[in-house]
């Protein structure tokens, strides 16, 4: 029995040490870190516990052994004590029936043997409270009393074999009256010899129980000393470590504010003295949205309440928090959601001050856009000059290569405007006049490289805004450009278009391998959804994100679709809003003057628009919540239909 | 910025952004020969059907030409370059669309008048326009 407890804290204590090395290794690693207060804890509090379950398991055994010993010290005391009453039993015994008087004198015998081999040899008596159970005697340990037993054996021995003596010659036997003061001397003697034996046996438990008390007592001493000491421990632990967190929150440069389910602050962080100037008294009780600047109260006021409304979920948001001196801070706030956890009860903020990057950002976008304003002037002086030098060329082959400057130009010119667009910055051309949507196609063609293998064809007579013409041209551009680049060069790839009912759907075609399924969510994600300008730069699919953004401007759907037979179909909604008729467009009529032509009618041939479909302007449109382009054709609904051909 | 931008030149966005290279798919050399400035286009009688395909500067070309026009007119009336004229009139000629004409000569091809008198004369016509 204490054997094992002790084996365990061997156990224990060599698992402990083990662990303890390799944190000690982490330790080394990462010194100081102050995150692994924890850590600290579980290796100072890990020798305390074991201990106390040993102290436990020493007081308990104890207890048990000494619960045992009494028992069977008091059990051994009465069998003693009965031994003398059964001596002097037999005594009598033997003289009434060597009298001649109804006696038992055998079995008399038989009982005065059993106590002393029971207390000497060990083994079982009748428990003394009578209720038939028998209890087991150890036997008997100390010299001194085994010493008594002994001679109390011997002297039951000799008693025994007197009284055979007495029962076989009876009265007429001449040593009769020899035996029967023998007999009597013995029985005297046993007596006496029982006294010892009992008062040895009662000292010596008496001893035993003593000692067993104060070995309890130590044991319990130690016990409410390991204890204490493992409280004191524990506190020290948790004060030090709830200093190392305040610390943390106190000392850190990110705001923690927790936001009551009304929107109050119900807690803030001391660094909101540092980043907006304010006394954390003066801000819990107050609405977080004073704080926040009026432009961006609205978007944060559907974040939380969004937010308010799913537990333990986690949103983010940028806005600009008041400084106390009324300057704006840009910061970057993440919340999650903890009305669940009673402890909290509330909205947690983690709110960083981004007003650097923010600036760095702005000043980024600044000169991306400055320099891409220069190149755009010099980009368009170049073509005005290779317009001049084409107007005047009769030569083909120097026309050819004049064709391929402006080419080049083209393309660059392409690139320029699509880096004012990605610089953020909201200045554009504004084209006060309608384009033919045709030609928007066309010039889109023509900021492609690889042009010639690009085919228009059934793009209706109608005119697009022209303050989207150039956005729509470089988007188209970007999309065909796409088309060509991921299609054997030997095929065509085809632009047309189509009325829907709430606008008009341009479809570019190709006959390419296709994109993978990933690639093509992951393309339909960035139209839907397009980065800010500075994250695009470090994206795989920069072409998409600059169609997101130019169609974001303009409330086009861009959404690109697998073909049944191969190939990838980029479909572009452009909304009734941007459409106008092209019949009393001037453009749609060759630039003579007017008189010279007998009549304008013969230069319209009306085939392409024989169904006279004009945009339904009136409807009300709301072009981001427009569905998604469906022309409602055979190579849509094949589209639908059909699996991707991978 | 840019509000005056639109008007800048008198230019409208088609021509700005609409590049030539495209009408013609890049080509700068006639399929037909033997087309000068002063080769005369008709458009044949009954091809109407036949012109929806063709993009706009073939159409208006063949619309105009139900009368006899010379190359270099038909470039000054559509302010069209006159190596695409030249180009799509080639083609149109090869198509069946119109049939061209050699002005009757007034002697020796030596006596033509030269180049730089009819870019003037071309000049002239612009102007009047």
């Amino acid at each position: 029995m204490r054997r094992s407890p002790s084996a365990e804290v061997g156990a224990a204590s060599a698992t402990q040490r083990t662990a303890a090395r390799g944190r000690s290794g982490i330790g080394r690693l990462v010194p100081r870190l102050p995150i692994l207060g924890d850590l600290r804890l579980g290796r100072r509090l890990g020798w305390v516990i074991p201990v106390l379950i040993v102290l436990v398991a020493a007081i308990v055994g104890y207890n048990a052994r000494a619960i045992a010993q009494q028992r069977g010290s008091a059990l051994i005391v009465n069998t003693a004590a009965r031994q003398r009453a059964l001596v002097e039993r037999y005594t009598k015994d033997v003289l009434l029936a060597v009298d001649g008087f109804q006696a038992d004198p055998e079995d008399s015998a038989e009982a005065v043997r059993q106590p002393v081999d029971v207390l000497l040899d060990g083994g079982s008596v009748r428990a003394p409270q009578g209720d038939g159970s028998r209890v087991e005697i150890p036997p008997a340990r100390d010299w001194r009393i085994r010493r008594k037993l002994e001679q109390d054996r011997h002297l039951i021995d000799e008693l025994i074999r007197t009284g055979d003596r007495l029962l076989d010659g009876g009265r007429a036997d001449p040593s009769y009256a020899a035996d029967v003061t023998r007999l009597r001397v013995l029985s005297a003697q046993l007596s006496s010899v029982s006294n010892d034996a009992v008062r040895e046996i009662t000292q010596q438990t008496e001893a035993s129980i003593s000692r067993l008390v104060r070995i309890e007592i130590a044991l319990g001493l130690l016990g409410v000393l390991a204890a204490l000491a493992l409280g004191l421990l524990l506190r020290r632990a948790g004060a030090e470590q709830a200093a190392q967190f305040r610390s943390l929150v106190n000392n850190s440069s990110d705001l923690i504010t927790v936001l009551a389910p009304d929107g109050t602050i119900a807690y803030q962080s001391p660094s909101v003295q540092r980043l907006l100037g304010r006394r954390p008294a003066d801000l819990a009780g107050t609405a977080l949205s004073d704080l926040v600047h009026p432009d961006d109260r609205h978007d944060v006021n559907i974040s939380l309440t969004k937010l308010a409304e799913a537990p333990e979920a986690t949103a983010d948001f940028g806005c600009r928090l008041q400084h106390l001196d009324g300057s704006w801070r840009h910061v970057e706030s993440i919340c999650t959601n903890l009305t669940d956890d009673p402890r909290v009860n509330g909205l947690v903020l983690n709110i960083r001050d981004v007003t650097e990057q923010a600036a760095l950002r702005q000043s980024i976008s600044d000169l991306l856009h400055n320099l891409a304003r220069r190149s755009q002037g010099l980009v368009d002086r170049q073509l005005e000059l290779i317009d001049e030098l084409e107007r005047n060329e009769v030569d083909p082959d120097r026309l050819q290569e004049l064709f391929r400057m402006d080419h080049l130009a083209t393309r660059m010119r392409r690139n320029v405007e699509n880096l004012i667009v990605l610089s953020g910055v909201d200045q554009r051309r504004r084209w006060s006049e309608s384009v033919p949507l045709r030609d928007v196609v066309e010039a889109a063609v023509a900021e492609v490289e690889d042009y010639s293998r690009v085919q228009v064809a059934g793009i209706h007579d109608l005119t697009l805004a022209g303050q989207a013409a150039s956005d729509v041209a470089h988007l188209l551009a970007e999309l065909v450009e796409n088309a060509t680049s991921f299609s054997s060069p030997t095929t065509m790839v085809k632009v047309s278009g189509g009325p829907t009912g709430n606008g008009y759907v341009l479809e570019i075609e190709d006959h390419g391998i296709g994109m993978s399924d990933a690639d093509l969510d992951e393309a339909n994600r960035r139209l839907a959804a397009p980065l800010a300008a500075d994250n695009i730069a470090v994206s795989r699919m920069m072409g998409f994100h600059v169609v997101g953004r130019l169609a974001a401007r303009h409330g086009i759907r861009v959404q690109l679709r697998h073909r049944w037979f191969g190939g990838v179909a980029a479909l572009v909604l452009l909304p009734a809003a941007l459409l106008g008729s092209a019949r009393e467009h001037p453009a749609m009529a060759p630039p003579v003057p007017a008189g010279v032509m007998a009549s304008p009618e013969p230069f319209l041939p009306d085939s392409t628009t024989a169904s006279g479909w004009q945009p339904r302007a009136h409807l009300p449109l709301r072009p981001h919540a427009a569905p998604a382009p469906n022309r409602g054709g055979d190579t849509d609904a094949a589209a639908e239909a059909g699996e991707p051909v991978e | 910025m840019s509000g005056g931008e639109a008007d800048e030149g008198g230019r409208t966005w088609s021509r700005h952004y609409r590049r030539p290279y495209t009408i013609t798919g890049g080509r700068t050399r006639p399929a037909h020969e033997g087309l000068e400035l002063e080769t005369l286009v008709q458009t044949v009688t009954g091809v109407d059907e036949q012109l929806a395909g063709l993009g706009r500067e073939q159409r208006f070309i063949a619309a105009m030409c139900r009368e006899v026009v010379s190359v270099a007119e038909i470039s000054a009336r559509l302010d069209l370059l006159l190596g695409v004229t030249r180009v799509i009139v080639g083609d149109l000629a090869l198509e069946g669309v119109v049939v061209l004409y050699r002005p009757p000569a007034t002697g020796a091809d030596a006596d033509l008048p030269p180049v730089e008198l009819l870019e003037r004369v071309l000049h002239g016509l612009r102007k009047i326009s």
